[in-house]
């Protein structure tokens, strides 16, 4: 990138971005006696992160995934058993843990892939359900009690700390990291394929794509994901069993992107952003009072969303007012400032 | 990279709504303040109708503490933490309890995989938690500090079947020697196979048939067959309510009539077993926590009634029984500070009755947190005079059956399945 092209406008947007990188990078700072509130930051990067990894599939490439709590399950599992049974480095397990995850993936579905249509939606599910029937019933794996990792003094490089701040900031870069692999992916010869093949297989094949390799590859890119996240919240919490991978967990990491906006890289941040917090918020005030309620709400708003903005919320502010405003009279962006 | 900005002010916002959601900053103790106990159950989703039950005898046991005077003159609080069941919301619920609400105490949870989480981030905070109602074993291994079991856990349960069946069979003078399981694939059914491998030969008996089925299964003939074919002279068992209604109607459509069945309670002490199996599950035995029947408890039983409407159930007897050991452990600390609190815990010896207050109620006389060892694996802070009782189905009704000296009822036996 030249330096020259960089316009009052881009400057601008530059400086508002950094400052956000310094809000995120500074809040365990402001907030390091609200381990709470930090708990839900961690929240949203990880449930974010797995909604990045749906929507690779989901929004990007039009294959309808109900499935990813259980790459997200194998992932934590696999990621424990190095750690418990073999003694592994944690981080070293979470990078097998990914490549065993994304092999098995790709292998598994690389015949589901001959199939159009929704098929691989079903699949997925049935995918999920083996898999957490196969865990339950393994012993090795501790069967349906599942797996604890050990406690023991902080470090990092047993991927163990007492505070929420290492957390956070292993979350905040694995959610930076992979947003900006979305974005890389979306841009590149790879994201204009899965897109074609999203709108119309038949002309992808004709202009000489080849949609099976080229969802396989996304496919095993997105359980790669899954799975990392699913060592980190083995390594979070210290504690999985198979109810990890329950067919409606995945339900949970669909909604941010759907809410967001499935069609833009950014749509699954910002839906997990709102949507945790609202389901956190929620809770914390109307739980207590009227048990059940705050799952009520929870189903009106996704209802409201998806019935007066079914593009999600980033379709609905990229052409609003809103963002006219900010553009023009908050970053002052000029006619020459046309992104490409 | 645009949409960035819509990022930050979701961040913004969403940032804003967390704060305002909670800043709930404990005040200076001046003597009056309430103590803050949080009660974390599933109080919405599937799980809901048991959280209902434990909140029951908790608001029970709070409203008698604080009608007398409260813990040395501060009233006990509770504040609801809604686990919908989910380790996540779990662990998020108890670190809001504790950091924002600012609770001196944590009574729960129901499921153990959320009661092991919730325990590590009360061992963070050192925060005692008491739990009254999860019984799988393992959650006592880890030797956290401050977290201690009131309940029995699966292998006292699994203990106190088999000593049941040594018990009935002496005084019959028949001895039980061929045992028949019959449990599902989940965790808990999982706990009862592997308990029953432990006691069965301790006991002097055999397990002939080991028969697991996957929860929510829409057929049991063929292990209801597999049991018949074994002719054990008892069968344990242990399903949700589902199953549990299915397994009886697929033993009554088969004829077939096991002398004696008695079940880890779970869906066979669920409310609505017995409507659903009218007359045929006549004789099905089961452990309780405790029943209205048993010679303990009666008065707060019927005080109880008039307040809810229904009996007390195990669960709603075990909660309020924890609420008056968390009392206990707050008066006898005198303070609400953390640790002073679990130390007062690890030394309290209840021997019949709570300083003044009502007696234990359950069908144990004695609570004391210690270290036990279960076939080999050491437990820690674990009630080491937990027990349960055993009722069986009379005329479509639980009667406590055992331990003997507690129950007025005589076992049907064999049973009568009509």
């Amino acid at each position: 990138m030249k330096v020259s092209k960089l316009t009052p406008y881009k400057i601008r947007k530059r400086i508002a971005i950094a400052l956000l990188l310094v809000l995120l990078i500074a809040l365990p700072l402001m907030l390091s006696n609200k381990p709470y509130i930090m708990n839900v930051f961690i929240l949203i990067f990880y449930t974010s992160t797995m909604s990045m990894a749906w929507n690779l599939l989901g929004g990007m490439t039009g294959q309808n995934s109900l499935g990813h709590a259980a790459y997200m399950g194998l992932g934590a599992y696999v990621a424990a058993l190095f750690v418990t049974k073999a003694g592994m480095n944690p981080w070293l397990s979470m990078l097998l843990s990914m490549l065993i995850v994304g092999g098995l993936a790709g292998v598994i579905f690389y015949p589901c892939f001959l199939l159009k249509g929704p098929y691989f939606t079903l699949v997925s599910i049935a995918f999920g359900e083996t898999i957490r029937q196969f865990v339950i019933n393994w012993d090795f794996a501790g069967k349906a009690t599942g797996i604890s990792l050990p406690f023991g003094a902080e470090s990092f490089a047993e991927f163990r700390f007492m505070g929420k701040a290492p957390y956070y900031y292993i979350g905040l870069a694995m959610i930076i990291g992979v947003y900006l692999v979305m974005r890389k992916i979306s841009r590149s010869k790879f994201g204009f394929a899965l897109r074609t093949i999203r709108e119309d297989e038949d002309v992808a094949s004709a202009i000489g794509i080849k949609p099976m390799r080229y969802k396989v590859y996304a496919l095993i890119v997105s359980s790669m994901i899954a799975a990392m996240v699913g060592s980190f919240y083995a390594y979070y919490n210290r504690y999985i069993d198979p109810d990890l991978m329950l067919q409606s967990y995945s339900v949970e990491f669909v909604l941010p992107a759907i809410v967001g906006g499935a069609a833009f890289v950014e749509g699954p941040l910002v839906g997990g952003a709102i949507l945790i917090t609202l389901s956190e918020f929620l809770r914390n005030e109307f739980g207590a009072i009227l048990p059940g309620i705050n799952l009520i709400l929870y189903a009106v708003v996704l209802l409201v969303v998806i019935r007066f903005r079914p593009v999600g919320l980033l379709g609905w502010f990229s052409t609003s007012k809103l963002k006219n405003f900010l553009e023009t009279k908050v970053l002052k962006k000029s006619e020459a400032d046309e992104e490409i | 990279m645009r949409k960035l900005l819509s990022i930050a002010l979701v961040a913004i916002i969403a940032s804003a709504m967390v704060f305002a959601g909670g800043s709930a900053e404990s005040k200076a103790e001046d003597g009056t303040e309430p103590i803050k106990i949080g009660a974390m159950y599933a109080l919405s989703g599937t799980n809901a109708a048991i959280g209902t039950n434990i909140m029951r005898g908790v608001d029970f046991a709070v409203e008698m503490i604080n009608e007398q005077g409260g813990v040395n003159g501060r009233p006990i609080e509770i504040v609801r933490g809604d686990t919908q069941g989910d380790p996540k919301v779990g662990r998020s619920v108890a670190e809001r309890l504790i950091t924002q609400d600012g609770v001196h105490a944590i009574l729960g949870c129901h499921q153990s995989t959320i009661t092991q989480i919730v325990a590590q981030v009360c061992e963070q905070y050192q925060i005692p938690e008491l739990t009254a109602i999860s019984t799988v074993d393992n959650l006592s291994t880890f030797g956290f500090k401050y977290f201690f079991r009131m309940c029995p856990m699966n292998s006292i349960y699994v203990e106190n079947q088999f000593m049941y069946l040594e018990d009935l069979g002496n005084e019959r003078g028949t001895p039980i020697k061929r045992i028949a399981i019959f449990a599902d694939n989940s965790n808990i059914g999982q706990e009862l196979i592997r308990c029953a491998h432990i006691f069965a030969p301790k006991y002097g008996m055999e397990i002939v048939a080991e028969v697991q089925y996957s929860s929510g299964a829409t057929d049991l003939t063929s292990e209801v067959l597999s049991i018949k074919a074994a002719n054990p002279d008892a069968v344990l068992c242990e399903s949700y309510i589902n199953d549990a209604i299915l397994f009886t109607k697929t033993l009554a459509e088969q004829g077939y009539q096991p002398p004696i069945v008695v079940a880890k309670a779970n869906g066979f002490a669920d409310p609505s077993y017995i409507p659903a199996t009218p007359g045929i599950s006549n004789g099905i035995a089961s452990v309780v926590e405790w029943n209205p029947d048993l010679t303990k408890g009666q008065e707060i039983n019927a005080a109880f009634k008039e307040k809810y409407g229904v009996d007390m159930n195990g669960h709603s007897a075990e909660s309020f029984t924890a609420i008056w050991i968390l009392k206990t452990a707050f008066e006898q600390a005198g303070t609400t500070d953390g640790p002073a609190v679990r130390d007062a815990l690890a030394a309290m010896d209840i021997q019949g009755s709570f300083p003044n207050g009502p007696e234990i109620i359950l069908p144990y006389d004695r609570i004391k947190f210690g270290d036990m060892e279960v076939d080999g694996t050491s437990h820690s802070q674990n009630n080491l005079y937990a027990s349960v009782a055993i009722a069986q189905i009379q005329n479509g009704e639980y009667k406590t059956v055992w331990p003997f000296e507690v129950s007025s009822t005589e076992v049907q036996y064999p049973a009568e399945y009509k």
